[in-house]
């Protein structure tokens, strides 16, 4: 009997202990999901047209159900616990059009960092 | 000098002497052409003869392609003399096998059986694997085989695309020998779409003034690779890297690009690096290293304007 409880006693430390672990892991993926990136987290001065990419892009908005995935598709960044791609944009310099594709779920942050890789192109490492 | 003449004419040219001469002329001419490839000077690199607009004879019967551009710049950046190579992809291969060949110039997908047969060094440039071309006039989205569903679309028969494609969309899926019938079809509206590598339907559009657009990404995939499994005399790790470095860093590509007049207004991730036509915005102060560069990749990103 005593032995029965001591091993319950034990096999439930192991499940804490394996709780308290995870928990601290999701603490420290949220808090590394929710730091914008560096670029964002600046003012910038808008290019002048000349600098333009495009300077008057026609641009396109998508709002996706598989808009993480199809991110994550054409720029090659995978889904991970730690990062996920939560918005981009392909454009065309040529036909002087640009798409932004987003999840159903978006921020201003990244509509704005989207719309500024229309008319800038690639303006970050 | 009359006496040698009639001391030539006087052979005894037998039919197995001939034979035996003409032989000797072609294992010699064979051993010269390979020991021409092998000298330190010169390089022997195989192109496919029908890539448009990669590698491909022109009207005049030349051989030209923005792969043979990436090559011959690369050649003059190594001091190396370039001796051009055009064949079927068979042929390519057993010459690389035999050494006749060092290396082959054209784009190479990463398949687990191309691994077998080849090893790969670093991309030299990328281009877009997959976009869907649409009609001029057609301002629908598809950004997946999902969208495509019920649609007709025109892929490039026995290929990895058709496999795919067949796999989602079954039916509906249009297999054509040559990609051209397959943009022409689309011209005519006789399909919704066409999936294609951006550089080679640019290159018809343009080519043919169809009325069609390269819409949509459907894979960031790129990317030019020199295959080889023999390069002689030259230092693999080092080449092609410091190839890229020399070639990015004056910006040497974009006029090669201007120069095909094959627009590119994709610029993909790998050439890039981070600095991709195509954004990706994510929610990580991490960075990976595919997606760190600089200033000089971003000018190479020039071509991007044509």
């Amino acid at each position: 009997m005593m032995s029965n409880a001591s091993s319950l006693s034990y096999s439930l430390c192991r499940w804490l202990r394996r709780g308290a672990v995870l928990l601290v892991l999701s603490v420290l993926v949220a808090c590394q999901t929710m730091v914008p990136p560096a670029v964002d987290q600046v003012r910038f001065i808008p290019l002048v047209s000349s600098k333009r990419v495009i300077d008057q892009p026609k641009i396109k908005y998508l709002v996706r159900p598989d808009g993480y995935e199809y991110c994550a598709r054409i720029t090659g960044i995978p889904v991970t616990p730690t990062s996920r791609a939560m918005a981009c944009a392909f454009w065309n310099v040529r036909r002087k059009e640009c798409t932004i594709v987003t999840p159903m779920e978006t921020g201003y942050n990244y509509l704005g960092h989207e719309l500024r890789h229309c008319v800038d192109g690639a303006f970050h490492d | 000098m009359i006496d040698r003449q009639n001391n030539l004419l006087n052979l005894q040219l037998t039919r197995r002497t001939w034979l035996a001469q003409a032989a000797a002329v072609v294992v010699s001419s064979s051993a010269l052409s390979q020991s021409l490839a092998q000298s330190a000077n010169s390089v022997a690199v195989g192109f496919l003869n029908h890539y448009p607009p990669f590698s491909f004879h022109d009207r005049d019967g030349k051989l030209k392609g923005f792969d043979l551009d990436v090559m011959q710049r690369l050649c003059t950046i190594l001091g190396l003399h370039l001796i051009q190579v055009p064949e079927g992809m068979a042929t390519l291969s057993a010459k690389l096998r035999a050494g006749e060949i060092s290396w082959i110039g054209n784009q190479l997908l990463t398949t687990p059986e191309n691994r077998r047969e080849f090893d790969f060094v670093r991309p030299s440039y990328a281009s877009i694997q997959l976009t869907c071309v649409q009609h001029e006039d057609d301002v629908r989205d598809f950004l997946s085989l999902d969208d495509l569903a019920g649609k007709k679309l025109g892929v490039l028969a026995q290929t990895g695309v058709e496999d795919q494609a067949r796999g989602a969309l079954g039916k509906s899926v249009v297999a054509y020998p040559r990609i051209e019938d397959a943009l022409n079809a689309l011209a005519a509206k006789k399909l919704d779409a066409v999936l294609e590598e951006n550089l080679i339907a640019e290159y018809h559009i343009d080519r043919n003034d169809l009325p069609l657009k390269v819409r949509s990404l459907f894979s960031p995939f790129s990317i030019a690779l020199i295959s080889d499994s023999m390069l002689k005399g030259l230092s693999r790790k080092s080449m092609a890297p410091n190839f890229m470095a020399s070639m990015i860093s004056v910006g040497r590509l974009s006029p090669l690009i201007k120069i095909m007049g094959v627009s590119l207004p994709f610029c993909s991730k790998v050439l890039c690096s981070s600095v991709p036509v195509i954004s990706g915005m994510r929610m990580s102060s991490k960075i990976t290293a595919g997606e760190m560069g600089n200033e000089s990749l971003k000018k190479a990103c020039g071509p991007s304007k044509v």
